[in-house]
């Protein structure tokens, strides 16, 4: 009879449309003409709210998802760069390859940024003290240190103490952490000493056993296992979000500017 | 039945809810290759006549190594030969794909440029001079 259940359990999962997509290739899908104005109405009014902030370097967050049962809005973050060698204001991020378990880094226009199913078409700019913004821009020019901070095994909740995986918002958590600690660290490791030490302080999502199973057996880009065992089991999973590496940059900047950037 | 049932409903609490938790990536990764939509370029023909054409038919339909080379003339009064042209479309190409020779399509202007419509999808998005200034795909 338990035999039964769970081969019913397994047919069940099985034609389930999520787990035909997860992990997958990515599927492209034509899009409305509205998402296509969208993106570039938002991608335009960001441009300007980044013109007229006089800096060379801020980060920007866009709403990818529907988080708001984690009281999170912003999704995912990237570092948006004035005078990028291949073009103004680009923004520079690590990005998950169709679902897989892996990731990488790339510059893109900010219409490709926001060009998507957004969620809610609102950006986020934070714009860093000129002082930091200084430090920034040399790291991003110092191409080799961001791919040195890159993990590719990516885990849209890896754990922001755990070298295991990364997730978009880890690395730009990672590569701020050196420049605020003015410190070029060797090692993935050696960052998270540093974070935990200035009181870094990561979203904490409550996800049940049964989503924490599903996620890890029909996803490719979900895992747990780098979480501790305490955590995981309470339901506590730690994750760098949008919002916390927010919060960590105005600790650790007190100059640092906050705006929104919305499409009516 | 019941079994399978309960079944059912354990494995769909179980899958679906993970997806809310995306971080710049399924819903994003599509993004993450290039824009996803193709973007077009006129190889061909005037781009003002894309701006002058209400309507517009599919002639033909070519996949070539780099993308989809679709030919496509205006249609109605005053509309002749000239009103043709040809236009290049590279990144996703999956809508230009499913274009029918004779399908008749549309053509509205954004402020970044043109979308080419077809069956209230955009096959084809070309940029004008501020539509390319904000698109940019490398990876590092």
């Amino acid at each position: 009879m338990m035999k039964k259940q769970l081969l019913s359990l397994l047919l069940c999962l099985m034609l389930h449309p999520v787990f035909a997509e997860a992990g997958t290739a990515c599927t492209e899908k034509p899009q409305s003409a509205e998402t296509v104005q969208k993106a570039f109405q938002l991608a335009i009014k960001t441009r300007e709210a980044l013109d007229a902030s006089g800096a060379e370097v801020a980060l920007v967050g866009r709403v990818g998802q529907d988080l708001s049962k984690y009281n999170l809005h912003y999704s995912h973050m990237a570092f948006v760069w004035r005078d990028h060698p291949q073009g103004r204001w680009l923004a520079v991020h690590e990005l998950n390859q169709c679902g897989t378990a892996n990731s990488a880094l790339f510059n893109e226009g900010l219409a490709n940024f926001f060009f998507d199913d957004m969620f809610a078409w609102d950006a986020l700019i934070v714009t860093p003290s000129p002082n930091m913004q200084a430090k920034i821009v040399a790291l991003l020019k110092n191409t080799a240190y961001l791919k040195h901070v890159h993990e590719p095994h990516y885990n849209m909740v890896a754990h922001p103490f755990s070298t295991k995986y990364q997730n978009s918002n880890q690395w730009v958590l990672e590569i701020l952490s050196s420049a605020m600690s003015e410190e070029l660290f060797t090692s993935r490791s050696a960052t998270q000493t540093w974070l935990k030490q200035a009181n870094f302080k990561p979203s904490v999502l409550r996800i049940s056993t049964l989503k924490r199973l599903g996620g890890r057996m029909f996803q490719a880009n979900v895992a747990f296992d780098d979480h501790p065992n305490a955590d995981r089991f309470a339901g506590n999973i730690a994750v760098v979000t949008v919002e916390s590496v927010k919060e960590f940059v105005k600790q650790q900047d007190s100059a640092v500017q906050e705006l929104t950037v919305s499409l009516q | 039945m019941k079994q399978l049932l309960m079944a059912t409903l354990l494995a769909t609490a179980i899958v679906s809810p993970l997806s809310a938790l995306a971080n710049g990536s399924a819903a994003s990764l599509d993004a993450s290759k290039t824009l996803s939509v193709g973007v077009g370029s006129i190889v061909v023909g005037s781009a003002s006549l894309v701006a002058a054409s209400g309507q517009i038919v599919v002639e033909s339909v070519e996949n070539t190594a780099d993308g989809v080379l679709m030919v496509l003339h205006g249609v109605g009064a005053g509309v002749s030969e000239a009103g043709k042209f040809s236009l290049k479309i590279t990144g996703d190409v999956s809508g230009a794909a499913s274009v029918a020779v004779g399908q008749s399509v549309e053509v509205v202007a954004e402020t970044a440029g043109s979308a080419i419509i077809a069956s209230g999808k955009v096959i084809a998005f070309i940029p004008n001079a501020l539509g390319k200034s904000l698109m940019h795909h490398s990876e590092l």
